[in-house]
């Protein structure tokens, strides 16, 4: 499995072009990658069920970019930490091993300025190799991001 | 057990079929060097 340490993971975000007062959240020491396909036709999918549950799965104002891109990438944390469900004290000395021990999954939420006066938060997914990818969580698409709107992200989160 | 035939035939989602629609295993990246062992 593809996985980055915290420090990995921030020089990588630290070399591209985002906005020089980026605020870059990283919250965990480890992080997995995901199958980027999977991501998209399998756990998007999975994901509006579990909202439609809750009755929110269309854009209002109380329910809007930032809660779909943080839930979404909550939503896979729940997944990863499901599949991994042993404690430490579980595999301490033992046998019994997750498949990865890896503490959260290579998904953040992104906040960017998509026009001079709006701003908008989305999914940054890490994929193979060192690959940057956008995926807009209200729809279930990955998004190319211009050049100018890459340079205007100013909040991420891990 | 006429409960749940019923819902068989309707096609009703149970509690846990639903959970594993929603939970589903997820599915990690590997490298090529990986992907070869």
């Amino acid at each position: 499995m593809i996985t980055y340490t915290k420090t990995k993971l921030k020089k990588l975000l630290e070399a591209q072009n985002f906005s020089e007062e980026c605020s870059i959240h990283l919250n965990d020491k480890s992080y997995v990658v995901l199958d980027t396909d999977w991501l998209k036709k399998e756990a998007y999918p999975a994901y509006h069920k579990w909202l439609s549950f809750a009755g929110v799965t269309k854009w209002r104002t109380n329910w809007d970019c930032d809660n779909f891109s943080q839930t979404f990438k909550t939503f896979l944390n729940i997944l990863h930490a499901r599949e991994n469900s042993l404690a430490f004290k579980q595999t301490f000395n033992s046998e019994n091993k997750n498949a990865t021990d890896a503490e959260a999954v290579a998904v953040g939420v992104v906040s960017y300025n998509n026009s001079a006066r709006s701003a908008h938060a989305i999914n940054m997914v890490i994929g193979n190799n060192d690959e940057i990818l956008f995926f807009e969580p209200d729809g279930g698409d990955y998004l190319n991001l211009s050049k100018k709107q890459k340079e205007s992200i100013w909040y991420l989160n891990f | 057990m006429v409960f749940k035939l019923l819902k068989k035939i309707l096609g009703v989602k149970g509690k846990e079929d639903l959970q594993k629609d929603i939970f589903i295993k997820p599915k990690y990246a590997y490298n090529e060097l990986q992907k070869k062992k």
